[in-house]
């Protein structure tokens, strides 16, 4: 969450940076078998069909590992592995944590909106 | 693996560290010409180069022509990050073997240190550089391999009760051996205080966690058992390689973090060898990060999962332990040369000629470690110094 490193879209994820702008977060969905995919999956990771569309996940995630940086004196920000409820995994941000959510701790989606860039996912464990 | 072998009869390593002004393709032209001094060879006996390029521009097959290789039967760049040196290896020893080529150089170099800059900067620049998808991740705070490699430790941490005094365990540990490394870049005595004390690069990963950054290049030479023999040094034989690349999907059920490649590239490397942990006697295993050391030896079988922790607290992996383990300090003290520190170390190991106080008593079979990316890719070579059974 450095100043400076903004998210950017290219031509692949232009569709899925729309979707957040819109306050979506979305991810592949399999026509085929229902399989639900990474947003950057190319063909379905059940059953290899390429005929994936886009869904609109529920926002709700768990913590399959959070870690901690530190910042500016003595703050820190909290980072994670989470599995979306559908089941891909999403390297993302959780907000509003002193420390590293144990795995399993329940999220939901929130999404970030910095003044430069996209915006882009990140959650918070409710209260 | 019966009949004939492959063997490294030639070692070349450069100085190592913080050593500046030169490129990387100038140390990996003085680390090929080292070893094939080393093995009692000119230039002109060579005919194969494997090349691997670490972070800085500039080395590329051009090396062979700077050199003045001629009538190559074998040249390539191989690319498998951290697991390179160990495919080059195994991809030496089957050319050999073939008759494709008979002395096959495997040479990595890097230059990613700039005199004045951090360390870190070193390998940050990619990372911040992401579009798409992956920027969503960076701008989300995931800016260095740091977060992905804590994130693989948090979860292995978590799912085996592993605690950051084993993390702890394994870099005092390898400091030990570092001591009595000449070519090591840290070499004064750590404790498991100072290890506590030292900042955190990313919790759960303290700053003696992390593999540290080097300038530099080394490299083997690969021939054929029956000629090496006729070589001045003794030769290392080359008695089994594995690779893995697990492809993790990431989604529910995933074994990131828990089970690495090692998994499958281990027992590959010593089916084809015909030896079973047990027979092995020193372990040279990639330390990225201390967190590696412990699930790799897990994964080759030297104890049962969630249990390597325990193993390095109990001191096994430390001089004097029963199962030594990165015995030249390895990438968390010595240096950082990818997959070239843990081979060069077990060469070194083979012939018996680590040196006073690094020197394990028994030292017939080593297990070299490669990994690559985050957890991507595996490499695992068995090096023996008689013939295999
Ligand atoms: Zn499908």
């Amino acid at each position: 969450m450095t100043a400076h490193i903004i998210a950017r879209r290219d031509a692949a994820s232009a569709a899925w940076f729309d979707g957040l702008t819109e306050g979506l977060l979305l991810i592949r969905r399999c026509d085929a078998c229902g399989h639900h995919c990474r947003p950057d999956a190319e063909a379905c990771t059940a059953c290899e069909s390429r005929d994936l569309r886009w869904a609109e996940t529920m926002g709700t995630a768990r913590v399959v590992a959070a870690v901690s940086t530190p910042g500016e004196a003595g703050t820190a920000t909290i980072q994670a592995l989470v599995e979306l409820a559908e089941g891909p995994w999403m390297h993302a941000p959780v907000l509003g944590a002193s420390s590293a959510p144990p795995p399993g701790t329940a999220l939901v989606l929130t999404i970030l909106r910095p003044d430069h860039g996209e915006p882009f996912p990140a959650f918070t464990v409710p209260a | 693996m019966s009949g004939r072998h492959a063997a490294i009869a030639g070692l070349g390593l450069t100085e190592v560290g913080k050593v500046y002004g030169r490129t990387a393709a100038d140390f990996a032209d003085e680390a090929v010409r080292l070893a094939v001094t080393d093995a009692g060879l000119k230039l002109r006996d060579v005919d194969g180069l494997l090349i691997n390029a670490g972070k800085s521009p500039g080395l590329d097959l051009g090396l062979a022509k700077r050199l003045g290789l001629r009538d190559l039967t074998l040249l390539s760049q191989v690319q498998s990050f951290g697991a390179s040196a160990g495919i080059m290896v195994a991809q030496a020893a089957t050319a050999v073997l073939s008759g494709a080529a008979t002395t096959v150089v495997c040479v990595f170099a890097d230059a990613p240190l700039r005199e004045n800059a951090r360390s870190g900067d070193a390998y940050l620049s990619s990372s911040l550089a992401a579009t798409g998808f992956r920027s969503a991740e960076t701008a989300g705070g995931f800016t260095s391999v740091n977060h992905r490699y804590a994130v693989a430790a948090a979860r292995y941490m978590a799912h085996y009760g592993v605690t950051d005094d084993h993390l702890g365990a394994v870099a005092v540990g390898q400091r030990q051996w570092a001591a009595h490394n000449p070519a090591a870049q840290f070499r004064k005595p750590l404790t498991l205080e100072d290890y506590h004390r030292s900042r955190w690069v990313v919790e759960p990963l303290h700053l003696f966690d992390c593999c540290l950054v080097s300038n530099g290049g080394a490299a083997v030479v690969v021939t054929t058992a029956e000629r090496a023999a006729a070589l001045p040094r003794p030769p290392v034989h080359v008695w089994g390689w594995g690779q893995a690349h697990p492809g993790y999907v990431m989604e529910r059920g995933s074994d990131f973090g828990l089970v690495t490649g090692a998994a499958a590239s281990g027992a590959a490397a010593m089916k084809m060898a015909g030896i079973t942990p047990s027979d092995v006697d020193v372990r040279e295993i990639y330390d990225c990060y201390t967190y590696t050391v412990l699930v790799t030896l897990e994964d080759y079988g030297f104890c049962a999962k969630g249990e390597a922790g325990e193993l390095a607290a109990s001191g096994a992996l430390a001089p004097g332990g029963a199962l030594p383990t990165n015995t030249g300090g390895g990438q968390l003290s010595g240096f950082y040369l990818w997959g070239m520190t843990p081979l060069v170390e077990a060469v070194q190991q083979v012939r018996g000629q680590a040196g006073e106080g690094r020197q394990v008593p028994r030292h017939d079979v080593a297990l070299v470690s490669g990994n690559g990316g985050v957890l991507d890719h595996h490499a695992t070579l068995v090096l023996g110094a008689g013939h295999a059974s």
